[in-house]
């Protein structure tokens, strides 16, 4: 849900900022501010971006532009996984191998130099309140809010992703200090691309195409359907009792809808901040480059499909059932 | 009430028909549907109606049986979409099972915490649900109440159930998902299957109250595309979502809700007089793609 919200008519909205103690978020505003706790070391991530096609199940092929570990690094389905504790002091190097400019964005937390076509650099930040973070480029065409923050991608992405997680200075499973609690963690980021328009976001030289961007193929963490559950990372998977949190992620432009078969989840954030209107919900709103954190507790045993409800996702080029379907696996 | 509150029970008989129609402007439409069971055509929402599907109304807590006869000629089934079910009665082809064409079976569940949920066929569901196989679930508190929407939860006097449906006409002469299915370009809007002057004054839609009054409104988002909800700039609470209680009621003069959910809303006018409520459909960047209106008459 979103809304025009006139007030709450019941109990006092809790912001994030009041949950967490002052940490801010933004750029570098977060440093020393977790005075509790000793001062963890450094991180640096190494990637490289380029060229990369993914084959879908009735044997389309489409280019996608996609960053990787330059040496060895988390991965959800094909794509990075970066984390670090929050607060902490964090450096990022980019090796653009693709032919044309990059330049990264961590949203609403850094935006890295601008590199032409086979330019490295490097980039560091303070890594923001604990949770989740999207990684993608800013590209000419995506309005940010201030030059960072709320966007709109008026521009489709060309694959440019990773997801960053911000953990929190507890040191514990938990989505922040004293938040949620959980035993197991699975990421899960949206995307889409339109085939009309994949030959020209992987070469922004090329004029744009007739068509408008109406999405006809998707994935979730690089994958689709069938390859999407046969890959473990992709799987929220745990024994009955079990609280496990799934992190939901949008660089897709289309505006989604996750359905749960099977459990309600239990919102505990929406794009970083704890909610405190929905409750218990069996499908989610995941706006294009927004977050979502949910929180299934495993209550039955079974194989429960996780899906968008706008099912052309869950097609490849309109045939079902490809795309972004996923399961949920409790034992 | 609207014609809800006649089929609260533990026991519901849905049946499919491939024979339905809706007609816009000059052109027929082929509905694929859910009837209550029992011989004859069958005819789906309150009996009036091919789109949406037949309701049916659980009671909390008890053991529900669900007979489905699949009464065309190919595979679907019922998935009951936020009631949680177990594996077996989960009603997806690849992880429970199909109901082969003229097959039955009996889908058996606990009804879950009172409250607006969904049911829709799970067999080649981006052209089953869009050609109509779709309809709620409306679970009553454990006393089979029809006033009262869960234990201690809010009490009405009128209440109405909303199914916010897009069409894309060019799907309905499909049978099956293909590259013709890629893309839905919605150029039919609609409430209860209805639009223009029908939606305004449809008696199962349309929110009929009293100054001082609550109106109970279920609204349930069975297209592809997001929607906007609004009552002509009245504010009204949103007191829940998929089945449960929201953590903080919320006073709003509108929301936007996504494929697949469910909101419930208290409407507590103030004033006598007639305004619209109204639904606006939108694309991925909250443009307005069409929009119908229902009235509220206080
Ligand atoms: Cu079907
Ligand atoms: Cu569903």
């Amino acid at each position: 849900m979103t809304q025009d919200r006139i007030s709450p008519t019941r109990g006092v909205l809790a912001t994030r900022r009041g949950l967490i103690g002052g940490l801010v978020g933004g750029l570098g505003a977060a440093a020393g501010v977790s005075s509790l706790h000793a001062a963890p070391a450094p991180s640096t991530w190494s990637l490289r971006a380029l060229p990369r096609t993914y084959t879908f199940a009735l044997g389309d092929t489409l280019t996608y532009s996609r960053l990787e570990h330059i040496a060895g690094g988390s991965l959800i389905g094909s794509l990075p996984l970066l984390e670090a504790t929050e607060g902490q002091s964090v450096q990022l190097d980019i090796d653009n191998q693709l032919t044309g400019p990059l330049r990264l964005e961590v949203i609403g937390v850094a935006l890295g130099p601008a590199l032409r076509g086979g330019q490295s650099g490097s980039f560091t930040f303070t890594m923001p309140p604990a949770g989740t973070y999207l990684v993608t480029e800013a590209r000419r065409g995506i309005a940010s809010a201030g030059g960072l923050g709320a966007a709109v991608a008026t521009h489709p992405s060309r694959g440019i992703a990773a997801v960053l997680i911000s953990r929190p200075s507890s040191g514990l499973n938990e989505l922040w200090n004293g938040g949620p609690a959980f035993d197991r963690e699975t990421v899960l980021l949206y995307e889409d691309t339109d085939d009309r328009w994949n030959a020209v976001l992987a070469d922004p030289t090329l004029p744009p195409p007739q068509a408008p961007y109406e999405p006809n193929f998707f994935t979730v963490n690089g994958l689709a359907y069938p390859d999407l559950p046969a890959d473990p990372t992709c799987v929220p998977a745990g024994q009955v009792g079990e609280r496990i949190l799934i992190r939901l992620a949008n660089l897709g432009r289309m505006r989604q809808s996750i359905h749960f078969h099977g459990f309600h989840v239990d919102v505990a954030a929406r794009n970083n901040q704890p909610e405190a209107i929905l409750g218990q919900k069996d499908t989610v709103g995941l706006p294009s480059r927004g977050t979502v954190d949910v929180i299934l507790t495993a209550n039955q045993v079974g194989v429960y499909p996780l899906h968008p409800h706008s099912l052309t996702a869950v097609t490849a080029n309109g045939y079902y059932p490809f795309g972004q379907l996923t399961v949920i696996n409790i034992t | 009430m609207a014609g809800l509150g006649n089929n609260v029970g533990t026991s519901f008989d849905l049946r499919s028909r491939p024979n339905g129609t809706l007609t816009v402007g000059s052109q027929n439409l082929e509905i694929w549907y859910f009837a209550e069971g029992g011989m004859g055509p069958g005819i789906g929402f309150m009996g009036d109606r091919y789109l949406p599907s037949a309701h049916i109304e659980p009671i909390e807590g008890q053991v529900i049986t669900l007979n489905f006869d699949n009464m065309s000629p190919m595979e679907h089934t019922i998935h009951l979409h936020g009631l949680d079910v177990d594996q077996a009665n989960d009603g997806v082809p690849s992880t429970s099972f199909a109901v082969p064409p003229m097959g039955s079976t009996t889908y058996t569940f606990t009804a879950p915490h009172a409250g607006t949920y969904h049911y829709h066929c799970h067999v080649d569901t981006v052209l089953h649900y869009a050609k109509g196989m779709y309809g709620a679930v409306i679970v009553r508190p454990p006393s089979g109440s029809t006033s009262e929407a869960w234990t201690g939860g809010p009490t009405f006097d009128e209440e109405v159930v909303w199914h916010l449906s897009t069409l894309d006409t060019s799907w309905h002469s499909l049978d099956a998902s293909s590259a013709q299915t890629a893309r839905f370009h919605p150029d039919v809007f609609l409430i209860n299957g209805k639009k223009g002057a029908a939606a305004k004054q449809d008696t199962y839609t349309k929110v009929v109250v009293g100054v001082g009054q609550t109106a109970y409104v279920r609204i349930l988002n069975t297209s592809y595309n997001w929607a906007r909800v609004s009552l002509d700039g009245m504010p009204f609470q949103v007191v829940a979502s998929d089945g449960r209680p929201l953590q903080t009621p919320v006073k709003v003069r509108s929301f936007e809700l996504g494929p697949g959910e469910r909101y419930d809303i208290l409407v507590q006018p103030t004033s006598t007089g007639t305004s619209l409520a109204r639904i606006d459909y939108l694309d991925d960047f909250g443009q307005v793609l069409g929009s119908v209106a229902t009235r509220i008459v206080v």
